[in-house]
């Protein structure tokens, strides 16, 4: 016990220091915070690379960190769904990158990366620069495959919004669902796994139930899917009863629900065996794979998404780079902003350990994931994941989604945290601020 | 960025500060920076380093013996009204929320990032 009480007194003594070290950021290590050598290119100014840049920087102020995102701006997939909803505003979703560039010391470069040369550790930009690194961290998110959903084209998008990729396409499903007529059909159609959110669409047309419900209150809601079985089904389907009535119907992969072809001229899409769903306004979610960075760094396998190692998530294929967030293979985590999150600070600290020749340290990843059906109506799926037996794994007995029981107090409390949540993560990542502190 | 070490906190080496933590893992020393990755999990709900105030209780630099009694009654599912913690905190032995509520007891400067 004396140890433990003395380690106990140092570690304090360590963490708070005069404030000094506090200030600093304790989470930097004193052992390596003085170092500069290093040289780490992160592509992609997600949930993940800016996450990891930012990271980085605070366990190792010298190191040189660039961070390589084409927008000036980022839009949150998460709450896109709340603009969808009328609960938030675009406004409300976006984040610049001042922060991380004027008290992070991160040159942040709005380039477009064009391709990765792992053997010669270069990346090329759009603009024909090239920048050389030690480390690179790809956090390209997702790319829609074009290929893989018949007669679902970029051309096709614009008139059957995806709305999977915040921004302009979330804004054009938005204005369809405003000129839609009361008393019109909405169709969702949902991918097999593994695609980004996996609770992304039944938060959707739940959003947009609650839209309805408002505005235009004799519309219905199809949502067809290529599964039987999808995130926090059961809590999903209570609410949509209780809040919604009959307004949204599921139809699973066992009752035909799997969208085969698409046409978007007439807003038809057509099952697996043959039936013809005609909506008014339509939003495929569609097949997706990892983002083209990653194909063209050559980290991605057949599969369409990157396999990692499991300690650091560097690429299993290329040396020295390392992927995190949605584009990789890390189920049983889900594709979710907060696990791009939770990575990025793994992956930060592998990298800062293995620049400084030292094992990496035991990685512990978390997810929560909530989803709003109501400005008073939360729900969540958690987890807590390591490596096990050489494999990432959910801890047994942690995680689980929120009980089916609870009262409205419950609900009501989730989606509060639902918006600290998103204030909290913004925070961590970008280091800006949620505007609102409420939904309604 | 500035960072400005005192001399004495530069001649501590973190990696040799080891915890050794309670029942369930006598035996697995936890370094200085596996405390700071295992409380940076906290961070996407509860911001950079806890700082962040909203709904959420705040968490940073609160006095360690209250921060790991809450851990461990979160962990044994004993918070009546607990909506994630219970979820969360049970993926973690009892040494290492005893090594986040060290890191987080030391968080002294309270600003808001």
């Amino acid at each position: 016990m004396d140890s433990i009480k003395m380690n106990r007194r140092k570690l304090l003594k360590l963490l708070g220091a005069g404030g000094a070290l506090a200030a600093a950021g304790p989470l930097a290590s004193p052992a390596f915070a003085a170092r500069t050598a290093g040289r780490v290119v992160g592509v992609g100014g997600g949930f993940g690379g800016a996450t990891a840049a930012k990271y980085l920087k605070r366990l190792q102020p010298g190191l040189d960190v660039t961070l390589v995102e084409p927008a000036r701006e980022f839009y949150t997939c998460p709450f896109s769904n709340l603009y969808l909803g009328g609960m938030r505003q675009m406004e409300q979703i976006v984040h610049g990158y001042d922060t991380l560039k004027n008290r992070y010391g991160i040159k942040v470069v709005h380039q477009y990366a064009e391709d990765v040369d792992g053997e010669a550790h270069t990346v090329r930009l759009a603009n024909g620069e090239t920048l050389p690194y030690d480390k690179l961290v790809l956090s390209p998110g997702i790319d829609i495959d074009f290929e893989g959903l018949e007669g679902y084209d970029e051309a096709a998008a614009e008139k059957l919004p995806h709305a999977w990729k915040a921004g302009d396409q979330t804004r054009l499903l938005r204005s369809q669902l405003e000129a839609m007529d009361d008393g019109g059909t909405f169709i969702l159609s949902a991918p097999d796994n593994p695609f980004r959110c996996p609770p992304g669409p039944y938060e959707r047309v739940s959003q947009i139930a609650h839209y309805f419900s408002q505005h235009k209150p004799r519309s219905k809601i199809l949502l067809l899917d290529a599964k039987d079985a999808f995130s926090k089904q059961g809590l999903f389907m209570d609410g949509w009863r209780e809040v919604y009535g009959d307004m949204i119907e599921w139809v699973g992969l066992s009752d035909d629900g799997r969208v085969v072809r698409v046409d978007a001229d007439s807003r038809e899409l057509e099952s697996e065996f043959g039936e013809i769903h005609r909506g008014d306004v339509v939003n495929v979610v569609p097949p997706q794979k990892a983002g083209a960075i990653a194909h063209r760094a050559g980290v991605t396998n057949g599969s369409g998404w990157v396999p990692v190692k499991p300690h650091t998530f560097e690429s299993q294929q290329v040396d020295d780079i390392y992927v995190v967030g949605d584009a990789t293979i890390a189920a049983p985590m889900p594709k979710s902003g907060f696990c791009a999150n939770a990575q990025a600070r793994v992956t930060a600290a592998a990298i800062v350990a293995e620049l400084n020749g030292q094992d990496p340290l035991d990685p512990v990843w978390t997810n929560t994931c909530y989803s709003v059906i109501a400005p008073e109506y939360g729900i969540s799926v958690a987890g807590v994941y390591r490596v096990i037996d050489g494999e990432i794994r959910e801890v047994e007995g942690s995680g689980g989604v929120s009980p089916r029981d609870a009262d409205a107090a419950f609900r009501r409390r989730e989606a509060e945290y639902a918006v600290q949540w998103y204030n909290a993560i913004v925070q961590d990542t970008w280091e800006t601020r949620g505007l609102q502190k409420t939904l309604t | 960025m500035t960072r400005i070490m005192p001399r004495h906190v530069i001649g501590l080496s973190a990696a040799a500060l080891l915890l050794f933590g309670g029942q369930a893992m006598a035996e697995e020393p936890i370094s200085y920076e596996q405390a700071s990755l295992l409380a940076s999990t906290c961070f996407a709900c509860h911001g950079t380093d806890g700082r962040k105030e909203g709904n959420f209780a705040p968490i940073a630099g609160r006095p360690y013996e209250s921060l790991n009694a809450q851990l461990i009654a979160f962990r044994n599912d004993q918070v009546p009204g607990t909506t994630v913690m219970n979820r969360l905190a049970a993926g973690y032995s009892e040494a290492e929320l005893e090594a986040i509520a060290l890191y987080l007891s030391g968080i002294t400067d309270r600003r808001r990032d």
